[in-house]
């Protein structure tokens, strides 16, 4: 009996596909997500908008908040750490939590390097803006990529760049000779070997979610359509006006995501969406994306 | 032929290329509405979460267009982990998710643990003509409790129940998607078609 194999890891990520995973902050946002639909819930301390706001250095939650949460849904449960900070991930891995998200949002363990994802039963997901970045997390062993967007923004405008960016990248690598490719992967910075995969697939080896600023059943079928196989929402459940309302119509967006019918029905009335921000205006050093190396 | 596959939520992508591994020129549609369902010889309930597809089954009404397909028009179906729950009895009503009770079989969801404990391992397929070894890959998978008088046990992980052949059902709590050696479960789907 072979547990945490890479087949065991992906597949998991694979059964998470046409879904939606909510970040929640407590055991009753947590049952909200779960009776909406959602997939998987992320349990945090707080929700990216909130970091945002309040700064100061954002750490794993409190395995207390994370088993509470345990508790209380059937539907599995992730959990985030520092880059590169794999004593959290242990900690996690111990709770028995069932995704762990290496994730900017949280403030940088390490400048320099991430974490060393096979040492790992639990998978992995890690955020990434473009190609290489992705094909760099699947070689430290990522078992799920997100694009990372600009959390805490309810702006969907870095998701759509980021999504976009990967997508094109990845047209571009399956048109190329394959002479082309080993230059491509310096490039790129990625290994070689994924890089030959995607050639020859014209897809990422692990699924492509979509994160970071999704507010809006359309923003979810905006990154539905653009190629996304899932998406994460942050704040933009819980910051809204109506949480479960908006819960349940994101999570039917996804499924329809390319049928407007449907769409146009699901979101009328549904309140007040969370506040957004403008990226463009954001100064350089308040960007989450820019962490990750 | 034309296969069917429950597209509210799950592993529709590897079930698809699954089909045409083993059969190359099915065609595949994804159902979504009642009108997907027109014309399909196969239906397939992928892996993923049980609660999600229970809750849209319901919001879109697809719950009794499918449950005709398989009771009424019986056509052969095969259901993995999420859809063996749905299809099932589960042993505690939780509220999470409304299984159909067509299968005579009791289950508990998520009965092997968490992700952390997910796993692969042989399991063995036995059908009256063939008997056969293959990779089964459980994730987060339900644990069948009792197999009632009119569920076929089927598949076993050693003497543990993980598979079950009931009319036009074959319904397995691993994933034949998962791993290329499975092509029995197949064969045997395709020849549930009358």
């Amino acid at each position: 009996m072979l547990t945490g194999t890479h087949r065991v890891k992906v597949g998991f990520a694979e059964m998470l596909k046409g879904g939606v995973i909510m970040d929640v902050t407590t055991p009753e946002q947590a049952k909200i997500a779960e009776e909406a639909g959602a997939v998987a819930v992320m349990a945090l301390e707080r929700v990216p908008a909130d970091i945002r706001k309040e700064g100061g250095v954002a750490r794993m939650a409190d395995p207390e908040i994370i088993l509470k949460i345990m508790d209380a849904v059937t539907i599995p449960v992730m959990a985030k750490v520092r880059i590169g900070h794999f004593a959290e991930a242990q900690i996690l891995e111990e709770l028995g939590v069932d995704f762990i998200d290496e994730s900017e949002v949280l403030t940088p363990a390490d400048e320099e390097f991430h974490i060393n994802k096979f040492d790992f039963k639990v998978p992995f997901v890690c955020g990434a803006r473009d190609l290489g970045e992705a094909l760099r997390r699947i070689g430290e062993g990522a078992a799920l990529i997100r694009t990372k967007g600009e959390a805490g923004t309810g702006n969907v405008v870095e998701a759509v760049r980021h999504m976009r960016k990967i997508q094109s990248q990845i047209k571009k690598i399956v048109m190329l000779r394959e002479d082309e490719l080993m230059t491509e992967a310096k490039n790129l910075g990625a290994p070689f070997e994924l890089v030959k995969y995607v050639h020859e697939n014209g897809k990422l080896p692990v699924p492509n979610f979509a994160a970071g600023g999704i507010a809006t059943p359309a923003d979810a079928a905006l990154m539905m359509q653009l190629g996304a196989e899932s998406v994460f929402v942050g704040s933009g459940i819980f910051k809204s006006s109506d949480p479960d309302r908006m819960a349940k119509a994101i999570v039917e967006a996804v499924a329809y995501y390319d049928n407007p019918k449907v769409l146009a029905k699901i979101s009328r009335g549904l309140g007040k969406a969370m506040e957004g921000l403008d990226v463009a205006k954001m100064k350089e050093d308040e960007l989450l994306q820019t962490r990750g190396w | 032929m034309r296969a069917g596959i429950v597209a509210l939520q799950g592993d529709v992508d590897l079930h698809e290329k699954a089909l045409k591994r083993y059969k190359s020129d099915i065609e595949v549609v994804r159902v979504k509405t009642e009108e997907d369902l027109n014309g399909v010889d196969i239906l397939i309930f992928p892996g993923g979460e049980s609660p999600t597809m229970s809750r849209l089954m319901d919001r879109f009404n697809l719950r009794e267009p499918l449950r005709k397909k398989i009771t009424e028009d019986k056509v052969p179906t095969l259901a993995t982990c999420a859809g063996i729950v749905l299809l099932s009895n589960l042993k505690e009503d939780d509220g999470r998710v409304k299984p159909f009770g067509i299968l005579d079989v009791v289950l508990v969801r998520n009965g092997f643990g968490r992700q952390r404990e997910s796993f692969e391992s042989e399991v063995t397929v036995k059908f009256e003509d063939k008997e056969q070894v293959v990779t089964g890959v459980f994730i987060r998978a339900p644990r069948i409790e009792k197999v009632g008088d009119k569920a076929e046990s089927i598949a076993f992980l050693g003497e543990e129940v993980v598979g079950v052949l009931q009319d036009n059902i074959l319904a397995l709590t691993f994933h034949p998607e998962l791993s290329d050696d499975t092509e029995v479960i197949y064969e045997k789907l395709f020849s549930l078609i009358g």
